[in-house]
């Protein structure tokens, strides 16, 4: 990983077309600027990481998941709910 | 993307076809092909089975039927992206997570992080969403088996 030190007010740039300036910093929380081409994808990345993780522990092996005919179960009990 | 929409999605169009993440799906970046299996008695659940990899497999469900009067934002660039800024074009589903606890199964959603599938070319992506009350309830829903 490269680290750059920028006070609020610089910036730093990514290839010619992006542009990442330090707007303020408050304590643990730095606010973020970012100007880029309208096909670059900009997100923040804590979800996504949250993301992965929800989808490892929902993964499932087929054999548990068809031996168990859980699904329909499943929609049996939601139809029981209603 | 704003508005709810309960009528008829086409979610019956998307049985036994494959379904692309271009991205892969996040935590699984090599699975970009997913088939959308489902026995009739399993709606409104379905099976997501990587094409690339047959032994990883997900249950979802389709949202509109998981909790009603459900909405959803999502940005129009990214529809865009998808090829269609018209919701009726696309389904939505929740991954489902199935546990075992104590000799019980239990069945919960996750509504922050749905999947988008335009039905009309298959494009599908999961999007992070802020949690709005209907997207609450939709977490609070839980399945005891």
């Amino acid at each position: 990983m490269l680290v750059l030190s920028r006070k609020v007010g610089e910036s730093i740039k990514l290839s010619d077309d992006i542009e990442i300036t330090v707007l303020a910093v408050d304590n643990q929380r730095v606010r973020l600027g970012i100007r880029a081409p309208r096909h670059i994808d900009v997100r923040r990345s804590t979800p996504e990481i949250n993301v992965m993780e929800a989808n490892r522990e929902a993964a499932m092996h087929p054999q548990a998941a068809e031996s168990t005919s859980i699904l329909s179960k499943a929609a049996s009990e939601k139809k029981k709910q209603e | 993307m704003k508005n709810k929409h309960s009528e008829n999605l086409p979610i019956e169009s998307l049985r036994n076809k494959v379904i692309e993440f271009p991205n892969g799906l996040p935590g699984f970046p090599a699975n970009r092909e997913f088939i959308m299996a489902q026995k009739p008695e399993e709606r409104p659940f379905a099976w997501m089975q990587s094409v690339s990899d047959p032994d990883l497999v997900f249950a979802v469900v389709d949202a509109f039927a998981w909790v009603k009067d459900f909405m959803l934002e999502v940005e129009d660039s990214t529809l865009q992206e998808m090829g269609s800024i018209d919701p009726r074009d696309y389904a939505v589903y929740f991954i489902v997570r199935i546990q075992e606890q104590d000799s019980r199964t239990t069945v919960k959603a996750k509504p922050n992080s749905p999947l988008l599938v335009n039905v009309r070319n298959r494009q599908a992506r999961q999007v992070v969403v802020p949690l709005n009350s209907s997207l609450e309830k939709a977490e609070a829903l839980c399945l005891q088996l």
